[in-house]
């Protein structure tokens, strides 16, 4: 081990430290540090995301080959870092009811697990990341443990979860097995000399990806998921969705680039697959759900399976060119989107969930009236997940959906234009709730707290900047992935 | 003139108009500042109408990089397809609002936020040049539309609008999985790849592409025109939209999908247009009769109008797949026309709603008693609906007539000219029993039109009569324009293109 492997993970050291420090001054300082906690969180933060701008080394690898430092990681350490700062900041607001410090630092200890998913170049740092996250996350969804909801979808959670992981490290042992390491870039090469034809190969990779697809929360391996986004406390299901999802497809994603390109044949179909389903079940289910909190969690498997589309092209053939680097670019875009308009959504959740007492749809109703900025912010994250301009969800699946036609998927665009049209009836619904029913409007005891305002605040002005200027985010997307997409060709 | 960016004035001047009033605390200012905003882009369009040169292909047009990654621009330019739909768009809405400073009074500042978004999409809808600009700006006014009905509405306003919201989604979104086809079948054909709308409609592509293209696109502008069988929503969302919605609607939301059909169907799939005429044709005319009757039988008069519209509409797709200059020129002289003359009538029985509180025909009657004003005007109106020659209902319908009998199957023309002697039997029907007859009791002390109201309808009277008189004025702006599709047409080998 060389100084140059530890500055590589200096970020993930930082964000550790963090965490290890919120625990020990909490110990001792109790309840009134919670202010100067969330100072340090949020300086600790910046400092990490600076060090990972500042200390990448454009396709550079450490700890031989396991931990990669290109473009592609410091944009999700980025992303990733910010996700948690924000979850942190909304689970101020509920410091009061939930042991803050402990939520803090289980958010920045599953963060150190997503960020080693994005830097990935390993099967071993792949499984070290998705335990790294899970774990944690097990906890942060029965935090609230005398909730009998929080315990059953902990539980649900957990059983499934540690099943799905046992899977996962499986796949990696018979990838072994088969080819004698668990470097990426190394399977590819064996791969490309051997040839793929041992059928075992389908075994371990149909694992791998199932243990992954359960980490996404992509169906058929979804189940889960409602009953711990409706357990979990309303900010650890944002970090859950907007931050433990997305770290595990940021892993699948550097997973499908650099290692199973000799396995196209086998891997599209799984894929096109799996999201397909996730489309079609998550946004159907959907329909029928009254909880915001539920609905949002079907609305995010569906968007699940929106991203699967981008990964499922990664490696198909197209006549224009450069399709891998904008289905890769497409994902790493639209999981910047996901995060904002989550975050958001969940952000707005929770301030309702505080004034009302829960979050049903019936506790938006009026929202218009009583609360107009806190209603606009929700519409328009609405209209975002939907899909419709001026908000950003419209230019992330318009690249999403050019990928797909590029890649010759022009029947799995229309699947996800047509379910599409479908979630605009339940996200509506919520602004149905707000704005057009005619009821007295709700006393409100409680302000809305500047932290919640403030993830509110940062979600609406990113979703509206990014629909209204996507260029900037779009081509960061793009260089980070040339530098990735070097590695992919030239371990 | 060539440094201003006049269009983009045209079309961002709500926007700037929509944010002030969201800082304004009095009702008098939100109001001034938005008919400023609609005055100025009116007047703007005036000025490009009149140095705008018939036939010199687009013009006045701007283009920037807005996402050079994917190979999209912000591209506006008009011609003189376009320019008379702007017109038409600017001068409803600034009547529109103009009419609200009356009679809107619930929640002012949110809907006129919402008013004046829907114009900018509106707007941009007829301007792009650019396909994805073009599609942000289609969907972008489904947006203030849903609140406009969901907020303003009547009673199963809730329904109306989600159903309005989902039908049309369904369409456009196909429509965008078929820009994206067009652009890399263009792409991976000449190598060239590009949104320009200019330069894909010039471009040729193979049978079996069009076929589908074709279909998604016709999807999506069937369910705006909406030609039977995708009307339903139409019926609903007048219904429950509120008079200034139910004019937009009617106004202008419709003649998206005529546009559409005439600036993009037509030239980008000129065999596949060919392949579909029969089948186009025989819906339109099944809309002209179907809309007719079903209107001839409606108890409401927003239903009545709504439906009316159903048939009216069925001239303009009927012109389009006539596939002769006379019937796209005409086409456009019925989509203008219907937008004047259909949005009168909704203010129409907008105005005698909040009189009577009561739509039903059964329940009105003798009402020209009280107000001979308000009876003048709606009987002109009525005219004009029905195709009064020296109105601008007439000219259009005429020359889609025209254009439908000189494309050989003249059964289609037949068949729409019934379609006109039913239009005068539901309208002079609802006028007599409405205006006519003995006064109810209940209506004895309602008052006529203020001056505003006569003011806006005087306005738009004005101008259908002005179209009837002298319709060579509006028609010399497009007919080039049109002449520019039928000869892409006729260079595809559609051979009734021929016909001249």
């Amino acid at each position: 081990m060389q100084t140059e492997d530890l500055l590589s993970i200096l970020p993930e050291i930082i964000i550790t430290l963090v965490g290890a420090s919120v625990l020990m001054v909490d110990a001792f300082g109790g309840r009134r540090t919670h202010r100067g906690l969330l100072g340090l969180i949020v300086v600790g933060s910046v400092v990490a995301i600076l060090a990972s701008i500042v200390l990448r080394a454009d396709g550079g690898t450490a700890f031989g080959g396991m931990v990669l430092t290109d473009g592609y990681a410091v944009f999700f350490k980025v992303l990733f870092i910010a996700i948690a700062a924000l979850s942190i900041v909304l689970a101020f607001a509920q410091s009061r009811d939930v042991p803050f410090a402990e939520l803090s630092a289980l958010i920045l200890f599953a963060t150190v697990g997503m960020l080693l998913l994005g830097a990935t170049g390993d099967l071993i740092t792949l499984y070290l990341g998705v335990e790294l996250t899970s774990i944690p996350v097990y906890v942060l969804v029965a935090i609230k443990r005398d909730r009998f909801r929080a315990t059953e979808g902990a539980l649900k959670y957990f059983l499934l979860g540690a099943f799905a992981s046992g899977v996962l490290l499986y796949g990696i042992a018979w990838l072994f097995g088969l080819t004698g390491t668990t470097n990426l870039a190394d399977i590819s090469l064996y791969v490309q000399s051997q040839g793929a034809d041992n059928p075992w190969f389908l075994l371990g990779l149909g694992l791998l990806l199932v243990g992954l697809a359960f980490k996404v929360a992509a169906v058929p391996f979804h189940m889960w998921t409602p009953d711990a986004y409706e357990g979990a406390p309303t900010p650890s299901t944002a970090f859950l969705a907007a931050g433990a999802k997305m770290g595990a497809m940021a892993g699948l994603l550097r997973v499908v680039v650099h290692g199973l390109e000799p396995w196209q044949d086998m891997v599209l179909p799984i894929v096109i697959a799996i999201a397909v389903a996730s489309m079609i079940v998550g946004n159907l289910v959907a329909i029928w759900q009254r909880d915001v909190k539920r609905l949002l969690a079907y609305s995010s498997i569906a968007h699940t399976g929106y991203m699967l589309v981008g990964i499922a092209v990664v490696h198909a053939q197209s006549e224009a060119g450069g399709l891998m680097r904008d289905a890769v670019a497409a994902v790493m875009f639209y999981a910047v989107v996901y995060a904002l308009m989550t975050l958001g959504a969940f952000a707005v959740t929770f301030a309702v969930e505080r004034r009302t007492g829960g979050t049903d749809l019936d506790n938006f109703q009026n929202l218009g009236r009583s609360s107009p900025l806190m209603a606009i912010a929700m519409a328009i994250f609405m209209i975002s997940l939907t899909g419709i301009p001026p908000a950003a969800g419209f230019f992330g699946k318009l690249y999403l959906l050019q990928v797909a036609v590029n890649g010759g998927l022009t029947w799995v665009a229309v699947v996800l234009v047509l379910t599409s049209t479908v979630s605009a009836y339940y996200y509506l619904r919520v602004v149905v709730n707000m704005y057009m029913v005619d009821i007295q409007p709700r006393l409100l005891p409680v302000p809305a707290s500047t932290a919640i305002g403030a993830v509110v605040a940062i979600g609406m002005i990113g979703t509206l900047v990014l629909g209204i200027y996507p260029a900037g985010a779009v081509e960061w997307a793009q260089a980070a992935f040339e530098e990735a997409g070097k590695l992919a060709i030239s371990p | 003139m060539d440094s201003i960016p006049i269009l983009s004035l045209i079309l961002w001047l709500p926007l700037v108009a929509a944010v002030i009033v969201l800082f304004l605390p009095e009702r008098r200012a939100m109001f001034a500042v938005s008919l400023a905003g609609t005055v100025l882009s009116l007047v703007l369009s005036v000025v490009v109408w009149l140095s705008f040169e018939a036939g010199g292909g687009m013009q006045f047009q701007e283009s920037f990089d807005w996402l050079p990654a994917l190979g999209i621009k912000y591209a506006i330019g008009v011609d003189g397809i376009s320019l008379l739909m702007v017109l038409l768009n600017t001068f409803l809405f600034f009547l529109c609002i103009v009419y609200a400073w009356a009679s809107v009074h619930d929640r002012v500042k949110e809907y006129l936020f919402t008013m004046l978004l829907l114009e900018v999409g509106i707007t941009g809808v007829f301007l792009a040049l650019d396909f994805v600009l073009f599609y942000v700006f289609w969907e972008i006014m489904l947006i203030p539309m849903y609140v406009l009905i969901g907020v303003w509405g009547g009673e199963r306003r809730v329904y109306a609008t989600v159903k309005f919201v989902l039908y049309t989604l369904f369409g456009s979104l196909l429509m965008l999985v078929a820009i994206l086809a067009l652009y890399f079948v263009h792409g991976n054909t000449t190598g060239v790849y590009t949104f320009d709308i200019l330069e894909l409609t010039q471009g040729t592509y193979g049978e079996r592409f069009q076929l589908w293209a074709f279909l998604a696109f016709f999807l999506a502008f069937a369910i705006k025109v909406p030609m039977i069988p995708f009307h339903t929503w139409l019926p609903d969302a007048h219904v429950e939209a509120p008079t200034t919605g139910s004019v937009i609607l009617a106004g202008i939301l419709l003649k998206m999908g005529g546009y559409g059909f005439i600036r993009f169907s037509l030239p980008l799939f000129p065999d596949a247009s060919q392949l579909a005429q029969t089948a186009i044709l025989v819906l339109s005319v099944i809309a002209i009769l179907y809309g007719a009757l079903v209107a001839l039988m409606q108890t409401d008069l927003k239903k009545l109008i709504a439906y009316s519209s159903v048939s009216h509409m069925g001239f303009v797709t009927l012109g389009i797949f006539s596939f002769t200059q006379q019937g796209l020129d005409g086409a456009m002289m019925q989509m203008f026309s219907h937008g004047l003359v259909t949005g009168a009538l909704f203010l129409c029985v907008g105005q005698l709603y909040e009189r009577t509180h009561d739509r039903l025909i059964a329940n009105l009657g003798g009402l020209a008693h009280r107000w001979p004003v308000y009876a003048t005007l709606l009987l002109f109106f009525s005219l004009a609906s029905i195709g009064l020659p020296g109105l601008s209902g007439f000219v259009g319908e005429f020359m889609v007539l025209l254009g439908a009998f000189m494309n050989g199957t003249r059964i289609f023309g037949v068949l729409a000219v019934l379609g006109i002697i039913l239009s005068a039997a539901y309208m002079l029907w609802m006028y007599w029993r409405v205006m006519l007859g003995s006064l109810k009791e209940v209506h004895s002390r309602l008052e006529d039109l203020t001056r505003l109201e006569t003011a806006v309808l005087v306005a738009l009277a004005a101008v259908v009569l002005w179209a009837g008189v002298q319709p060579q004025l509006f028609v010399e702006l497009f007919t080039a324009d049109t002449g520019e599709i039928m000869r892409l047409l006729a260079e595809s080998g559609v051979e009734s293109a021929l016909i001249r």
